[in-house]
């Protein structure tokens, strides 16, 4: 008896917001509905996927949020108190799992620009505090 | 086009430096350069924009021109033409309220 191989089905998986999909190719998809007997159709649009690009989106999002929210030297929940933001909401933000609305993106873009100018603001003013008790030092 | 200009010369030079100014501020978001820049293209289909340079765009148009953008603009300007008819008409706005 000789055992046929099974040809392997390559596909590949995603999470968004918590469900896993698969990804696999269409001819491959087609197939396995043809032989479930299956019909085929493309779900219309919802609100979540409507907006074109969004999914890449998200992930350079919440990936150049989390850069910018270190570079101001914040906390995730300083980021969220200041900007006004729930801390779960700029959690899920952060990890990519929901894509924030522009309001918000512009709360914490302003909350993280207030928090970078004080950042400079101190370190200008604790060097002229230097800078003065070395003068007076002399 | 030139007997258009000549009509509504203000305008339309205006209309014009807002375009470019527009276009210089989307370019430091985009992988294009100012002059590759189209009013057709879409900030985030087209440019390679997220929406974290939409709203800083949004900011650095608010401190060009001296407007406030509001949150509906920026959810309904998808290319660079929508977002200088927007600011164009906040400036006119703003000067009708002066």
């Amino acid at each position: 008896m000789t055992k046929r191989t099974q040809p392997a089905l390559d596909y590949r998986s995603v999470e968004l917001d918590g469900m896993r999909y698969v990804i696999l190719r269409e001819s491959a998809f087609e197939l396995l509905c043809g032989k479930a007997r299956l019909g085929t159709r493309v779900a219309p649009p919802n609100e979540a996927t409507a907006a074109p690009g969004l999914d890449l989106d998200r992930a350079s999002l919440a990936e150049k949020l989390v850069r910018r929210r270190r570079a101001a030297g914040l906390s995730q929940a300083e980021l969220a108190r200041r900007a006004g933001v729930r801390p779960e909401t700029l959690n899920r933000i952060e990890r990519g799992r929901t894509t924030p609305d522009f309001a918000t993106v512009r709360k914490l873009v302003v909350a993280m620009n207030a928090a970078e100018h004080e950042r400079l603001t101190v370190s200008t003013s604790t060097q002229n505090d230097k800078e003065t008790s070395h003068a007076d030092g002399e | 086009m030139p007997m258009e200009s000549n009509v509504s010369c203000g305008v339309l030079s205006s209309r014009d430096q807002v375009l470019a100014e527009v276009k210089k501020i989307v370019a430091e978001h985009s992988d294009l350069a100012a002059s590759e820049i189209q009013e057709g293209h879409r900030l985030i289909d087209d440019l390679g924009c997220d929406s974290l340079d939409v709203v800083e765009i949004a900011m650095e148009v608010e401190e060009e021109f001296g407007i406030d953008v509001p949150d509906d603009l920026t959810d309904n300007s998808q290319t660079v033409g929508e977002v200088v008819e927007g600011v164009v008409q906040l400036l006119r706005q703003s000067q009708a309220g002066d």
